[in-house]
């Protein structure tokens, strides 16, 4: 057991701060899961927008190329939806039949992209591919990427929701009422205490579950790891950015108060890269349809 | 981060398991519904005696944790020990007499303890303790009455807490005693709760207890009281009966039907048995984060209450969804023990004793309104409640 970050992690979360602060881009990560998921924590916290995510899969994947690559596994009709950064991005990583991503240029005047409304900050669209051409065919571990990547994201999740925790106590520390501080009522403690266990254990869910990968475990242990820590870190992270609001009050919906941006962005991660319910769907697998006695 | 034990731990816990299985093979034979343990007190002494002979009753850190959980997970009748009990206090306040004669004994397990605090007028807040030690000559004669005493009935020696002066605060005016419970005025008596095993009154009817029945300072109870209920417990054990349970669930679902359809085909049953696993696994770590807190001295106090709440909850919600998804079956009942269970029962009758035995973990070793109090205090820094 050891539950400690290394010197190394540190000072990249520290550095990743410093960047986000200063307004500019993710520091280059070439190391383990664990690293990426030290810097997404922090670009949660941040809650910036950045093409990261799409980054980091479009790796996870085996693309190297210059540029953005966005990523859509799933295309239907000719249509791949819902497509993180399609707008900035120069080619589109879709899954083909036989199961391998091809990358496809979107450059050219083949494809049509039409940039959705969210509640998120990750630049959704709909790619119409249309006669796009195929630049490249990449064999990869499909699965095995967007495990990965979703463990990263649920680190973004945890980010945010602690920022959004140490924003509320800041707010409940120094907001008087009935002369004397929010923070002094029970009923506003007990609602910390409980993001405070809700974030612990959203992080402690997705740091194991970045160790498991990066020890090298079988590539199903790291997939039911990675089920384990998004289901529980998404929800756990949501109620605890809810929670965030309600102890700012109303002025907490203020366009320019920071509490929307954590929540919002909590709900964004929600339905990508494998919803809660599709997590337990494969952890209740593992327990109840193995001939062999469960083991968790 | 790594939240696995090392390779020797594992391989202990093996070896715990291993031995609990050939221990409580035959257990059903020594059933006793009306103690706590579900068993008869000669055979959970004689196991105490087994366990304490590999060491296995003074253990700390990981290796306690561990044991507790196995232990726990198997309904081994080896949770509340005297050491677990009463260990922390008699080695931190003990004289060199006290330490010398019971510690040895309570390792062996020779020796049980059971430790009287609550009283009617004071549970959650202990400075209303009016258990009442007067000065006599050297000694001190002791009156009172404790109620909410775990195991009493089967204690050698008690471990309390009195008011020996009220012209000074309660924080400064306790002192702690251990007290031999064959002392002329110890009076026990044993009162049924709803799941049918006993917890105990203890009367204190003017004990004459001699001065080297002081367990620490006098007038330093509380401080002591304190820092021993602190160091009572890690809530690992819990988590040996929520895996339990889950195992017990997830067989339940395997093999069970509803209206005549697998519960394995059930989706809403499959959804609950996942994100029981899931919060399963969050308790787990943060469990061991308490643990890796307290083995490497630091300490974090809002940690031990995160894991009790957690764990302590964890088990509520198993049982009542246990026993939901159980239908009729779920209100079948057995005792933990028994030569002779009930047909058609749940987990044998096992979900229906959880049902009723997990409504008091969210109260006993601190309310978890308090636990919440020291978690936003102690761990996010907020003020002390209005
Ligand atoms: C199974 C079991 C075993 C026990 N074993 C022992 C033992 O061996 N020795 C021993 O001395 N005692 C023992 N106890 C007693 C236990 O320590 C007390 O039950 C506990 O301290 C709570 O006290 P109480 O029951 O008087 O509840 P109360 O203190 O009256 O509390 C009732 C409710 O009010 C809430 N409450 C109280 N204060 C506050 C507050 N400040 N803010 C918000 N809510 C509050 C509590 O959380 C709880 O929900 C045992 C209890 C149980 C159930």
């Amino acid at each position: 057991m050891d539950l400690t970050l290394t010197e190394a992690q540190e000072r990249l979360a520290s550095d990743a701060r410093s960047r986000f602060e200063a307004g500019q881009r993710p520091p280059i990560v070439d190391g383990s899961l664990t690293d990426l998921v030290v810097v997404a924590r922090e670009l949660g916290r941040a809650a910036r927008p950045s093409t990261f995510h799409t980054e980091v899969l479009a790796r996870l994947l085996g693309w190297q190329g210059p540029g953005l690559a966005a990523v859509a596994l799933d295309v239907a009709d000719g249509v791949a939806r819902f497509v993180a950064h399609g707008a900035e991005a120069d080619t589109l990583l879709v899954r083909s039949g036989a199961g391998h991503v091809v990358e496809i240029d979107l450059r050219g005047t083949g494809p049509v992209v039409r940039p959705i409304a969210t509640i998120g900050d990750d630049g959704r669209c709909d790619v119409t591919l249309g006669s796009a051409a195929t630049l490249a065919v990449l064999d990869c571990d499909i699965e095995g990427a967007v495990a990965r990547a979703a463990i990263v994201l649920s680190a973004d999740a945890v980010g945010a929701a602690g920022a959004a925790l140490d924003a509320a106590v800041a707010h409940v520390i120094t907001r008087h009422q009935w002369g004397a501080p929010l923070a002094t009522l029970q009923a506003v403690q007990h609602r910390c205490a409980n993001m405070l266990l809700d974030v612990t254990m959203a992080s402690d869910a997705v740091f194991d579950a970045a160790g498991v990968a990066d020890r090298g475990a079988d590539e199903d242990q790291v997939r039911l790891a990675a089920a384990y820590a998004n289901a529980t870190a998404i929800e756990r992270c949501r109620r605890a950015t809810a929670s965030a609001h309600q102890l700012a009050g109303g002025h907490g919906i203020d366009a320019d108060a920071p509490f929307h941006r954590w929540y919002r962005r909590v709900k964004a991660a929600e339905p990508v890269l494998g919803d809660a319910r599709q997590h337990r769907d494969a952890i209740a697998a593992a327990l109840l349809d193995d001939q062999a006695a469960p083991s968790i | 981060m790594d939240f696995r034990f090392d390779p020797g731990i594992e391989t202990f816990r093996a070896e715990v398991r291993a031995f609990l299985a050939d221990a409580l093979a035959g257990a059903d034979r020594h059933a006793d519904s009306l103690d706590l343990t579900g068993l008869a007190e000669s055979y959970e002494r004689d196991l105490h005696r087994r366990a304490g002979a590999r060491g296995w009753l003074d253990l700390d850190g990981v290796r306690k944790a561990v044991f507790d959980f196995e232990a726990a997970r198997c309904d081994a009748p080896l949770i509340d020990t005297a050491m677990t009990l009463a260990g922390h206090a008699v080695a931190t306040y003990g004289s060199p007499a006290q330490r010398g004669d019971l510690l040895p004994r309570m390792a062996t397990g020779e020796v049980e303890m059971c430790i009287a605090y609550t009283e009617d007028a004071a549970g959650s807040d202990l400075s209303a303790i009016a258990a009442l030690a007067s000065r006599d000559g050297d000694g001190w004669v002791l009156s009172g009455h404790k109620v909410l005493v775990t195991g009493a009935h089967k204690a050698d020696w008690c471990c309390t807490v009195a008011r020996t002066r009220f012209d000074v605060p309660a924080r400064q005016g306790m002192t702690m005693f251990l007290i031999d419970m064959r002392t002329p005025g110890v009076e026990i008596v044993r009162r049924p709760t709803m799941n049918g095993w006993t917890l105990d009154d203890v009367g204190f009817n003017d004990v004459y207890l001699g001065p080297e029945a002081v367990l620490g300072e006098p007038g330093a109870g509380w401080a002591q009281l304190t820092a021993a209920a602190a160091a009572e417990r890690s809530s690992m054990f819990w988590l040996g009966n929520a895996r339990h349970v889950l195992d017990l669930l997830v067989a339940l679902v395997r093999t069970g039907t509803r209206d005549g359809t697998p519960l394995a085909d059930d989706p809403i049953a499959r959804d609950t048995v996942a994100r029981f696993a899931v919060a399963l696994a969050d308790a787990e770590r943060l469990a061991r984060r308490a643990l890796w807190s307290d083995i490497t001295g630091q300490d974090d106090p809002a940690l031990p209450a995160m894991a009790k709440v957690t764990a302590t909850e964890l088990l509520q919600d198993l049982a009542q969804a246990a026993t939901e998804l159980a239908g009729p079956a779920g209100l079948i009942w057995s005792p933990l023990f028994t030569s002779d269970r009930p047909m058609h029962g749940a987990g044998d009758g096992r979900l229906a004793w959880e049902y009723l035995e997990r409504v008091h973990g969210t109260i006993s070793v601190g309310a978890n309104e308090l636990q919440r109090d020291t978690i936003a205090q102690r761990g996010l820094g907020l003020p002390r409640g209005r």
